[in-house]
């Protein structure tokens, strides 16, 4: 049994909110309830605070950073930066492992794949899981650690217990 | 009723602090908080101290008064929490600058005050309790090689295989072909 929770939610104030109900639920998350001030969404997956990005949402649980791409998003080198730098608000400054959903994802270029495993991308991260069930993205994803070599260790996962499980030896243990 | 703190060496992990709390309790004393390292607790008129040092003895601790060794029991505590808790701070390379500023004394003091008292350098100290502890992941088999030698700060996966070699005399693929795998404990090292 799922325990009830709510999610609070920063919305960038250039998308509507039938876009970021959408893109919820597009990413997972079901069962969207907004509160009247749409500041509020209910799901039934657990109490985080997601944080809403342009590209991706964001939340940490138990020390972990963990993030979902937004459906249909297509990485070049400028959303590279962009979707690091969010992940970097996350952080706050702390060397975190983070989890990141890669399974609506369309494409990365080679630019923005350097880039992602380069020094400036890897920053306040100790470790990283690619995580997604798409048999060709994991393919993709292996590709990338053993061509690019991120300077953290990175694993693709096709299950996310394993992947948080893996993580939880990079993290900050309480 | 008068409060005291005993200080206690090899108290190494969460399962000493139980076992400490534990052996306090059966003894009747009121235990106030126990901690890696000390405890604290009312003292009582009918329980001497030579129980409270017998019953802590026949489980491996020891009271430490002089306050030297209580330094020592210290750093050693927080070097073992950076390996075991603190991946970010192995990764930034701050051990030694964490390291004083938990104990709240300059590094240099802590180094001279450990080396007098363990015969060994705090860094020395380190590398072994690194290597133990790269021990116990080699044997969980959920990290590669590579993966243990980031977790534990190393430069590279080559630094650490040297080290292993130097320390366990053996390279880590003839450690994990051993079939008895030989451990220290960590409050021996």
């Amino acid at each position: 049994m799922n325990k009830p929770l709510s999610v609070t939610m920063f919305k960038p104030s250039d998308l509507g909110l039938s876009v970021v109900r959408f893109s919820m639920i597009q990413c997972g998350f079901n069962k969207i309830v907004m509160s009247k001030k749409s500041k509020f969404l209910s799901t039934p997956e657990g109490l985080y605070e997601v944080n809403e990005f342009y590209h991706s949402f964001l939340w940490i649980e138990d020390g972990i950073i963990l993030g979902k791409y937004k459906p249909g998003l297509v990485i070049d080198l400028k959303v590279a930066k962009e979707a690091v730098n969010d992940r970097k608000k996350i952080s706050k400054g702390a060397i975190k492992p983070f989890l990141i959903d890669i399974t609506e994802l369309v494409s990365v270029d080679t630019h923005a794949r350097k880039y992602l495993a380069s020094a400036e991308a890897c920053e306040f991260l100790s470790a990283g899981a690619i995580y997604t069930h798409n048999k060709l993205l994991a393919f993709l994803g292996n590709a990338w650690i053993l061509l690019d070599r991120p300077l953290i260790p990175v694993r693709v996962f096709t299950n996310k217990e394993a992947g948080l499980k893996w993580l939880g030896h990079f993290k900050y243990q309480n | 009723m008068k409060e005291n703190t005993i200080h206690i060496k090899n108290m190494v992990c969460s399962r000493c602090v139980k076992v400490v709390a534990d052996e306090l309790k059966t003894l009747g004393l009121q235990v106030i908080d126990v901690q890696l390292g000390k405890a604290t607790y009312i003292e009582s008129p009918v329980i001497t101290n030579i129980a409270i040092k017998n019953n802590l003895e026949k489980n491996g601790f020891k009271i430490i008064v002089k306050k030297d060794e209580q330094l020592v029991e210290l750093i050693k505590i927080t070097v073992l929490d950076i390996i075991n808790n603190r991946p970010d701070i192995l990764l930034s390379e701050k051990n030694f600058i964490y390291l004083a500023e938990v104990i709240g004394k300059p590094y240099t003091y802590l180094s001279k005050a450990f080396s007098r008292n363990k015969k060994i350098t705090i860094e020395r100290y380190f590398i072994l309790q690194k290597i133990e502890k790269a021990k116990e992941l080699i044997e969980y088999e959920e990290l590669t090689f590579s993966e243990i030698a980031y977790r534990l700060g190393y430069k590279s996966v080559q630094h650490l295989s040297m080290q292993f070699k130097e320390i366990v005399g053996m390279s880590k693929t003839e450690y994990q072909r051993l079939k008895s795998k030989e451990r220290k404990s960590i409050d021996e090292i």
